[in-house]
């Protein structure tokens, strides 16, 4: 008994952490919701309840079905390119070779630097005057004109996720890496006694072993994506013509810039319930690999 | 996921060596080295322009490599803009977010990796829960916060949203840390007459070294890249931390790539260097972070 109120008084060690975590994440999260049924003055102060007319302003929103399917281009476009690059990435870490070390160093950079440094560094690179890569076109001779990449919807889209995935790939590679060296090297020895040769040891070792890290990985990643500012922001501010908008930067603009505080707090809390979704297949995840490596 | 320890046991590491295959190694050298070369070549780019003169870098014929080189770039924006404020913000923003993350972090870290209670596993859910929200998803009511309890333009409240947003990970990669010290090193101390925090802070936290570091770089990398946060709530130029000066840089529209390129190989470096040297332990605190 006396344990048992000992160990309560232990409780209370994680107690700063966890009122910091509802007074600065679960109180902002309730004004947001709180918000999305609200009216709104100018400077975003509630002045009342508005029901669901903020739901059904963001609905009729000519604009709402692009930055849906951006969302989810986006966030699938770098997680899947992110996840195949990744794997081969770790596969070649997971050997040795001289310069490994070197190799691994390089690749925490993109992961050190701020998105915002690299962000501008992309911003450089796709410059429609001065870029790197219409500068090397054109003395190369392969361009005649320097192209505007981020002038239009397309280009810019790939762009995006391009630089989305060159950020995405040292942690995930990382995560991936970690799982790489639990599988014990006697599996690889035993399959090639027998005869596998690489692809198979690769399809039928390295693979399913790696299954549970591939599932976080790719979870982790598409959380954080999908929370993902500063990259588009940077580098096309939702544009051109929205065309390049998620709901995280249609949000920021609506509530920082055009004055459409209600609405963007309707998607704001829109997105949070589909990042809840997302977060429920991690925590599963999470619960099945546990019993999956014991 | 079982506990990793810290320190890779000579067992492991003569299992990882044994896997060395020689005729693979030559191939995975050329494509980690092409990997390698993929992934550094936009930041040789930015230094490269970083070391340009000023005017090269828009006289034609336009070009990559610097004819001539210019340190100044690494000078100038020192004094003709406000630099100095920039940095002291963005440390005090990331010392600030470190030393309450870890302070905090710890003694929670410790009571998840050493007992069982009841609250226990409501407390993970909500670091898990926290891992999955930003700033970005809630910076209206975060901004609606500030605004409520006149927080806007205080360095101490970002520091502290900060540190609520990125604890969870260091709470996280600190208990496996924890667990992986074998408990029966703290019961001797416990034998002796040492308290709970005694031991804690004698016996554990000295075992904890690289972990305490790699959380410790975590939750200052994190504070110190932070952008949507401080572009929202600190309008103040006396409260401009790094990340925005840059972006404000980069929205001039006569905008000097050469300054604002040197300022962010400035800006970056230290963490880089910070990340490389604790590359080893990256790793490990990851598969805890992320996986526990």
């Amino acid at each position: 008994m006396n344990q048992s109120l000992q160990r309560r008084a232990y409780a209370l060690w994680a107690l700063p952490v966890v009122v910091l975590v509802l007074v600065f994440v679960a109180y902002p999260l309730g004004l947001l919701i709180v918000s999305s049924f609200s009216s709104l003055s100018f400077s975003g102060q509630v002045t009342g309840w508005a029901g669901w007319d903020n739901y059904q302003a963001l609905l009729i929103d000519p604009a709402l079905p692009n930055v849906l399917r951006n969302t989810a281009g986006w966030t699938v476009g770098v997680v899947a390119g992110t996840l195949l690059i990744s794997i081969g990435v770790a596969i070649v870490l997971n050997e040795n070779f001289p310069g490994r070390r070197v190799v691994r160093w390089i690749l925490v950079i993109p992961w050190a630097t701020s998105l915002i440094i690299t962000s501008l560094v992309f911003a450089w690179l796709f410059d429609s005057r001065l870029g790197t890569i219409n500068v090397i076109g054109m003395s190369a001779g392969i361009l005649s004109d320097p192209i505007a990449f981020l002038g239009a919807g397309q280009t810019a889209k790939l762009i995006l996720i391009f630089v989305g995935i060159f950020v995405s790939v040292p942690f995930t590679t990382y995560l991936l890496l970690s799982g790489l060296q639990g599988i014990p090297a006697e599996y690889y020895e035993a399959a090639s006694i027998d005869g596998a040769n690489r692809i198979r040891r690769f399809r039928y070792i390295t693979l399913p072993l790696l299954r549970p890290f591939i599932q976080l990985a790719g979870l982790l990643n598409a959380i954080y994506v999908f929370n993902s500012f500063p990259i588009i922001w940077i580098l096309t501010r939702g544009g051109p013509a929205n065309d390049t908008q998620t709901i995280i930067t249609y949000m920021y603009k609506m509530a920082f810039s055009t004055d459409e505080t209600g609405k963007a707090a309707a998607l704001g809390t829109g997105g949070f319930f589909l990042l809840l979704l997302l977060g429920s297949a991690y925590w599963i995840t999470l619960r099945r690999s546990n019993r999956i490596t014991g | 996921m079982t506990a990793t320890p810290m320190n890779v046991p000579a067992q492991k590491k003569r299992r990882m060596r044994t896997r060395q295959r020689p005729r693979a190694n030559r191939v995975a050298q050329l494509l980690g080295f092409l990997v390698a070369i993929f992934i550094i070549a936009p930041y040789i780019v930015m230094f490269l322009v970083s070391i340009m003169p000023r005017t090269e870098v828009f006289t034609p014929p336009l070009h990559v490599i610097p004819r001539a080189i210019d340190f100044s770039n690494f000078t100038i924006p020192w004094t003709d803009f406000p630099l100095p404020i920039y940095f002291r913000n963005s440390l005090i923003i990331a010392f600030g977010a470190t030393v309450l993350g870890l302070l905090i972090a710890i003694p929670a870290a410790y009571v998840l990796a050493r007992f069982r209670f009841r609250f226990r596993t409501a407390i993970t859910l909500t670091l898990l829960m926290t891992q999955m929200l930003s700033p970005a998803m809630l910076i209206l009511g975060l901004y609606q916060e500030f605004r409520q309890f006149g927080l806007l333009n205080n360095l101490v409240a970002v520091i502290v949203v900060n540190t609520a947003f990125t604890v969870a990970f260091a709470v996280l990669i600190l208990s496996d840390v924890f667990e992986s010290i074998p408990f029966e090193i703290e019961e001797a101390a416990f034998i002796d007459g040492a308290s709970r925090f005694g031991t804690l802070v004698r016996i554990v936290l000295p075992l904890s070294g690289p972990g305490l570091a790699t959380a410790g770089l975590f939750l200052f990398a994190q504070a110190w890249n932070e952008f949507t946060l401080a572009l929202t709530v600190l309008s103040d130029p006396e409260l401009t931390p790094l990340s925005i000066g840059l972006y404000q840089f980069y929205g001039q529209f006569d905008k000097q790539w050469t300054y604002l390129f040197a300022t962010a190989v400035m800006g970056a470096l230290p963490v880089i260097l910070c990340f490389m040297y604790l590359e080893r332990w990256l790793i490990k605190g990851l598969t805890a972070g992320s996986i526990k």
